[in-house]
């Protein structure tokens, strides 16, 4: 699993892992119950700091998206966010928010903004 | 602490041979002298070899005093001791490990000395009875001079000052000389040699032990 | 106190009657890898001397593992590794010679690990080390420093002279070196991109105080850098606190501010801006502008 970490981003490094784990998974590149890299692999293979990784697997157990167990590993343990609607809400139309005034600034129409929208949702196989 | 001692040794092989050496050319000097002048059965014990005592209570621990003050001003230079110190080694044990060399080079050389003596008298013995304890008392004080002769060597291989050093050391070497001159070689002159040497010793242990390495 | 790998309290240090070092506390939590930033010769070599006692403080105390620098007996000093400077080493030695003293001297000794190293960077035995180049010396002292096994490693511009692959393999060994419990690193570095990746804490020194002394994802959230437009010019009167830099080009202002939060959003918002877009700081970015005061 390589993820390209931007240490430019305005995202912290865990918060990049996290991304990138939550990509794959609505990719389809991580199924359900696939065993991730352990912390000491994915430190080694990326060359960061343990302790972020270790950040990035605890968060992402919270959200429920992964689940760990000692001895094992990390493994996908649903492909669901379990967060409350209103809150899904929030968090996405903020996104949205940002994508939809870039838009207007670089003048792009409202029929070929629904165009790329269907476009990458269908990259996502959003169903 | 062991490894320390080693490395001592080790890294002063050359100070081992060249020590040995300059006290083997000395004693050379000496054994000729006396051989030429016992064609005549001794008295007493044989002049030579009491000048010559005399000799080698300047020469030897002149050489103590310089290897003392190079040792350091190189150690300082080479900054083996700022590398050894972030071993597992404190500065407590790499002083003790220099003091242990440089006291096992004294007591080497001074036994060589005493060995040269003792076999000598036993050579040539003198036709009268004569003094035991007196080449012994030369010899005690030939250790002590070279004793307080490293430690102040050492002491001034770390000093930071060289002028004021220079000059305190030749003050030093003048009342030192003073002492043995008018005292000879009895027990107050080894208090006071005693004095000196922990003085110098102490100092030395301070210097070492507060210096930027 | 034994929480802390290393820990200066109230450190102070005047050379020749100049401030090197003014109270200085930092604290290296054990299990950290702490990179400490400053520009050249601003006091980096001097703090970490200290800490390790080859130099004396002027005031103030210093402790590494728990113990202080002072009192530390041999083998509490065999727990500490330490990269030198310049990796002067013992110029006159040969690297053999200098391998079999620091292994005879060493509490704990991984030969396998250390013959590894020996041959991933391909260090020549009976070469003296005066004659060997800046990269091999550095090579040869993080490896003494790594085969004992250290508790802590203490690295003063570790990668000095290092190329490329070298400064890789030297992460890489750092990194597995912490997967270990309770191993701590504190390394000054001024390869930025180096320490954003495997530091958990950042300390600069600016002018002998520790201006900054947080975890990297904490700076980087105090830390912002924003491109404010106004619809006219912009106005010069704009005070915000803990501005670390202001530039305004006509309608453009670029504000570098610490510790921002919603008051100074708000404070800015009463000056009716047409757009605020924050700019991405890297680590050197942050550095440059708080060494830059």
């Amino acid at each position: 699993m390589l993820i390209q970490i931007d240490n430019a981003s305005d995202r912290a490094v865990y918060q990049q892992i996290i991304d990138h784990i939550k990509r794959d998974i609505a990719l389809g590149r991580l199924k359900m119950a696939e065993k991730l890299p352990t912390v000491r692999e994915l430190a080694s293979l990326l060359v960061i700091n343990p302790n972020t990784i270790a950040k990035a697997y605890r968060q992402l157990e919270q959200e429920g998206i992964i689940t760990t167990r000692p001895g094992s590993g990390a493994f996908v343990a649903q492909i669901d966010c379990n967060l409350d609607k209103a809150v899904r809400q929030r968090l996405i139309c903020r996104q949205l928010e940002h994508v939809v005034v870039d838009a207007v600034h670089m003048r792009i129409d409202k029929k070929t903004m629904v165009d790329w929208f269907n476009k990458t949702l269908e990259n996502f196989n959003f169903k | 602490m062991l490894a320390l001692i080693k490395r001592e040794f080790l890294d002063g092989l050359a100070v081992l041979v060249g020590g040995t050496i300059y006290v083997l050319i000395w004693i050379v000097v000496l054994v000729t002298l006396t051989i030429d002048s016992s064609h005549r059965p001794p008295l007493s014990i044989p002049e030579p070899m009491i000048e010559f005592l005399v000799s080698l209570c300047i020469s030897i621990p002149l050489f103590f005093i310089l290897l003392g003050t190079v040792q350091g001003y190189i150690d300082k230079n080479r900054k083996v001791y700022t590398f050894l110190c972030t071993l597992a080694a404190t500065r407590h044990r790499l002083f003790t490990a220099r003091i242990i060399f440089g006291l096992s080079l004294i007591l080497w050389m001074v036994l060589l000395v005493a060995a040269t003596y003792a076999a000598l008298l036993v050579i040539y013995p003198p036709l009268m009875p004569y003094d035991v304890m007196f080449p012994v008392k030369m010899l005690l004080t030939l250790l002590l001079l070279s004793v307080t002769g490293f430690f102040l060597g050492t002491q001034w291989g770390w000093a930071r000052h060289w002028f004021f050093t220079v000059c305190s050391a030749i003050l030093l070497l003048a009342i030192i000389l003073c002492i043995i001159v008018i005292k000879s070689f009895h027990w107050q002159s080894w208090i006071l040699l005693s004095t000196i040497a922990a003085a110098a010793l102490i100092r030395s242990w301070q210097k070492f032990m507060t210096e930027p390495l | 106190m034994s929480d802390y790998a290393v820990q200066t309290r109230n450190l102070v240090k005047y050379y020749d009657g100049r401030c090197v070092l003014d109270d200085i506390n930092l604290c290296v939590p054990r299990g950290c890898i702490y990179g400490l930033l400053g520009r050249n010769g601003i006091g980096k070599t001097t703090l970490i001397r200290i800490l390790l006692g080859l130099e004396s403080a002027t005031r103030g105390q210093t402790s590494l593992l728990g113990v202080e620098t002072e009192k530390l007996t041999a083998c509490e000093r065999g727990r500490i590794g330490y990269v030198a400077e310049g990796h002067h080493l013992i110029q006159h030695y040969r690297v053999g010679k200098l391998i079999r003293l620091c292994q005879s001297l060493a509490r704990q000794w991984d030969q396998p690990f250390f013959d590894h190293l020996l041959s991933t960077f391909r260090l020549p035995l009976d070469r003296k080390i005066k004659n060997l180049s800046t990269g091999m010396r550095a090579q040869l002292n993080l490896a003494l420093a790594m085969a004992i096994n250290p508790e802590l490693l203490i690295l003063d511009d570790p990668t000095l002279g290092l190329d490329t692959v070298s400064r890789r393999q030297f992460l890489e060994l750092a990194i597995d070196l912490i997967q270990n419990d309770g191993r701590s690193i504190l390394f000054s570095s001024h390869i930025l991109s180096d320490v954003e990746r495997i530091a958990d804490r950042i300390g600069i020194l600016v002018a002998g105080k520790l201006v900054v002394d947080c975890s990297l994802e904490q700076l980087k959230n105090r830390v912002k850098k924003l491109q404010v437009i106004f619809p006219e010019t912009a106005p010069q009167d704009l005070h915000l606190n803990e501005i670390i830099h202001q530039k305004i080009r006509g309608r453009e202002m670029v504000l570098t501010v610490a510790n921002w939060n919603e008051q100074k959003q708000a404070l800015l918002n009463t000056f009716q801006p047409e757009s605020t877009t924050e700019i991405p700081l890297t680590l050197e970015d942050i550095f440059i502008e708080c060494t830059n005061l």
